[in-house]
């Protein structure tokens, strides 16, 4: 080890000490949290961030040898004769596909826990934009491929953007974005990916400095679900500091979740008949005779509109003259602005729209049944849109599918709050739920909905073959089965605020930690096995490093490549997460607990995946 | 006693993560080391017929004397120049075969050995160097030949490399004035390169420390056409092989007359 005591000054040794002096690491002014407060639902945006990092990181090496003139040749020559191109455009792909889903889950965390509230609004509002941006950027990415899913991605837009505004807006738009020929497309698209991308990582930036400003929500068990206080008491005494403690938490995060991105792409490429929306490869080119078997679809994320553009009841179909301004024919534009423009005006108002004291679900009713149906739609219409792409729905059949979770949610939230605002009442579907009878009620309620429903359709003799009314009713049941688990969810969480309001009374939590902290001293570690497993986590790295430096060939054998990587960075996260347990041993003993092995479960779990695929 | 381990615990997690982390980052790193060398795609060396813009051979015994015309081979971005070299009065002049080491030490006499001898002739070819045919001249009076129009010391192209006939000055100060043995010079503007065009464009002037590749031509007697069949001496400057990075050209290649 290298010393740098004259470096460093007196009370420094090592060049790592050296590093976070000059660094000024130990003085970083981000916000201080608890330690109970490293649980992955509190850095969901960190989830986030880090497929975001990788995208950043293989799209710009991507770039090195993308050409927009040959769109699938040059896709194709990443895959087939660029060293390890074929990890990285896949890994590419997932890791956008795992951007989409953490970022809706982060969003809607936020979104039912009211952190939106003041004083994040901007940090609300920054986000929404950000939800916008990559979800444009990824539609980009994908049409950028050139294959046949990319090119059906293209005119598919092209179809909804001239339902939505008509033909002579539309087509202005389309050319702007897509350009009017061929070779034009591919390089306006390049150029928006980019573009996009690059107002991504400002965006972001934006994001974490607002965040930065007031520090993370507290945690509602801190704050019993109130909005005060509305920072984290930046004098705690059972703060970790940001470095290394936080700091640590964070790198495990990132690796754990490039694990998962990696172990997945080699899991998904060892499948056969993979479809095509998830398939980690670039499908057919478009001039190819398997491109005819392909059935037109938009990127699975966009599959919900998709549908919704499907809801011809709501089509205009012709011109509509309002004295001042004629409406062309736009068959979407209402679907649009029910589905699109006021849910997004909703979001962007909803720090203004929603002022009350409370962060609970249930004392913001609508708010959160907007929210749950929000979820339950998207699922419905995304695998809707998926089984039955392109056939246009009747009203009867948007109906079935999608007023039985709107029911289930009106009234079982309405009867939680009806129980909520008289304490001691309990609420009669609540304790139903609370009961072993809950699922036989709720299944009856469904059931009765549901039957209604169809009914009704029967009489009315509309629906088409009795498979797709099938798939209807099973969406329909699917959905509500959403708003029942929603809805004994917010039941749960009904109880636990009973519960945090009782222990509120006695107060003093901060002393109770105090105390707690003082204890957890007394008891002793045991850290043995750690080492042992240290011990294994390194050798499982070095083992994985020879195999992806001795790998004959990189292009073939790629799953086997992403699975020794997915194994070195899970073996790292858990590394990394001994060496933060050890580090966080004042704050709470190891002893082994669930909490404490964790972890390793899931870097055991990446093990298995990755002895799957090479023994596949 | 229980403190010695505590501290012993400490130096093993700090010399595990080293090694992790370094582990991990090569793991990584190798990769995008393969993934950044770009692939060769070697391809076959072309054999091409040598047109005019109308898709006309172009026949050796019509080009004129002195006159630069230019095509691309082997590669679509390889361009190259191709002379009918004659004297100051516009005659052809025979270029004969002559074998030249890849690097030259271009600040003592030229050297080369002339084609056919087995004996080293020239002082300053060292017996080590490693020597490439250069085919001489084709065509009716043995005097067409074909160069790189890409400069071995930078990678300067036509115009800025350009074939100064005897006779004519090179319009760029040298001193003492550069020419070659019958008086002509292949001369780049851009940092002084010269070589000689009637010698296998061996290096007259630094700063280039090796000749120009040769375009090997062949010339069928009997329909007096002109075929590009090969490239010797040093690789083409900027690639990897001559047949790498970029598409081949195909049957045919187009030679454009220069205006200059």
């Amino acid at each position: 080890m290298p010393r740098f005591k004259k470096l460093a000054g007196s009370n420094s040794g090592s060049l790592f000490e050296w590093i976070v002096d000059r660094a000024g690491l130990k003085e970083v002014p981000f916000y201080r949290v608890p330690f109970h407060y490293l649980s992955i639902d509190m850095w969901l945006g960190a989830l986030v961030a880090a497929s975001m990092a990788w995208l950043f990181i293989s799209g710009l090496l991507l770039l090195l040898y993308y050409n927009p003139q040959k769109p699938y040749e040059s896709t194709m020559n990443i895959v087939n004769n660029v060293a390890f191109g074929k990890v990285l455009l896949s890994t590419h792909l997932y890791a956008a596909f795992t951007m989409i889903l953490t970022m809706y889950i982060h969003f809607f965390k936020n979104y039912f826990e009211g952190a939106y509230k003041k004083p994040r609004e901007l940090v609300w509002l920054v986000g929404i934009l950000l939800l916008l941006t990559t979800l444009q950027t990824a539609f980009f990415g994908y049409v950028l491929v050139g294959d046949i899913v990319g090119t059906d991605a293209i005119n598919v837009a092209k179809g909804v953007i001239n339902g939505i505004f008509g033909l002579n807006l539309g087509t202005l738009i389309s050319n702007m974005l897509l350009g009017t020929n061929p070779e034009e497309t591919y390089t306006r698209a390049l150029g928006f990916h980019v573009l996009f991308a690059g107002l991504l990582a400002l965006l972001f930036m934006l994001h974490f400095s607002l965040f930065e400003a007031h520090g993370p929500t507290p945690h509602h068990k801190d704050t019993k679900w109130r909005t005060k206080p509305e920072k984290i008491d930046q004098k705690r005494k059972d703060l970790v500091p940001w470095f290394p403690i936080n700091f640590l938490y964070m790198i495990g995060i990132i690796l754990m979740l490039w694990s998962a991105i990696f172990i997945a792409v080699a899991v998904a490429m060892t499948q056969e008949n993979i479809h095509p929306l998830i398939n980690p490869l670039p499908g057919p080119p478009p001039d190819s005779p398997e491109a005819a078997e392909h059935p037109p679809y938009p990127p699975w994320f966009f599959l919900f509109f998709y549908k919704i553009a499907d809801f011809v009841f709501l089509s205009i179909n012709k011109p509509i003259d309002l004295g001042i301004i004629t409406i062309p024919a736009t068959p979407i534009l209402l679907q649009a602005i029910l589905t699109l423009f006021l849910p997004g005006i909703v979001l962007v108002l909803l720090p203004f729209l929603d002022k009350s004291d409370s962060r609970h679900p249930l004392k913001r009713p609508w708010i959160t049944a907007f929210g749950a149906l929000m979820i339950i739609y998207l699922v419905q219409t995304t695998i809707w849109g998926l089984l039955t792409p392109g056939q246009p729905v009747r009203i009867g059949q948007a109906i079935l599918v999608m007023l039985p979770p709107l029911i289930i949610l009106v009234i079982g939230i309405h009867m939680l709050k009806k129980g909520i605002s008289r304490a001691e009442a309990g609420g009669q579907f609540a304790s139903l739920l609370k009961r072993g009878s809950a699922a036989a009620t709720a299944g009856l309620v469904m059931l009765f909905i549901n039957s209604a429903f169809v009914f009704a359709q029967s009489v009315a003799g509309e629906g088409a073959s009795a498979a797709t009314r099938a798939l209807e009713a099973a969406l329909g049941i699917g959905g509500s089965v959403i708003a029942l688990l929603f809805v004994a969810y917010l039941a749960k969480l009904k109880k636990e605020l009973k519960e945090l309001e009782q222990e509120g009374k006695t107060e003093q939590t901060q002393e109770n930690l105090q105390q707690e902290a003082q204890t957890s001293e007394s008891v002793e570690s045991e850290t043995g096995w750690l080492n042992v497993l240290a011990l294994f986590y390194v050798i499982l790295i070095l083992y994985s490093l020879y195999n992806v430096v001795t790998i004959a060939d990189p292009i073939t054998g790629a799953a086997n490549v992403l699975s020794y990587l997915a194994v070195m960075l899970a073996s790292l996260y858990g590394l990394i997460m001994i060496i933060f347990r050890v580090m966080t041993e004042k704050y709470k003993p190891i002893i082994g607990d669930f909490g404490d092995i964790k972890p390793h479960l899931l870097a055991a779990a990446i093990l298995l995946l990755a002895a799957y695929v090479n023994i596949a | 006693m229980v403190k010695k381990l505590r501290i012993d615990r400490r130096g093993f997690l700090k010399i595990a993560a080293f090694t992790g982390v370094v582990g991990t980052v090569a793991g990584f790193g190798y990769p995008v080391y393969k993934y950044l060398s770009p692939p060769q795609q070697e391809t076959q060396m072309p054999r091409s017929l040598l047109v005019d813009e109308n898709g006309n051979p172009i026949k050796a015994s019509e080009l004129e004397v002195n006159k630069m015309y230019l095509f691309n081979y082997p590669l679509v971005n390889t361009p190259n120049i191709l002379i009918n070299l004659g004297d100051e009065n516009g005659n052809p002049v025979k270029v004969e075969p002559l074998r030249i080491p890849l690097n030259m030490e271009p600040l003592n006499e030229p050297s080369y050995i002339v084609g056919g001898q087995t004996e080293n002739l020239a002082e300053h070819v060292p017996a080590t160097a490693q020597l490439y045919e250069f085919p001489g001249g084709v065509g009716p009076s043995q005097s067409i030949v074909a160069y790189s129009a890409i400069c071995q010391h930078l990678g300067c192209v036509y115009p800025q490399l350009k074939y100064v006939p005897p006779g004519q000055s090179t319009e760029f100060p040298t001193n003492p004035p550069i020419i070659g043995e019958r008086g002509g010079v292949l001369f780049c503007r851009c940092h002084g390169s010269a070589f000689d065009p009637f010698r296998g464009a061996i290096v007259l002037s630094e700063p280039s420390l090796r000749p120009l590749p040769t375009i090997v031509l062949e010339w069928e007697q009997d329909t007096d056409n002109l075929y590009a069949v090969n490239v010797v001496g040093p690789v083409i400057f900027g690639r990897t092989c001559n047949t790498c990075g970029g598409d081949p050209v195909g049957d045919k290649v187009v030679v454009k007359k220069s205006e200059l």
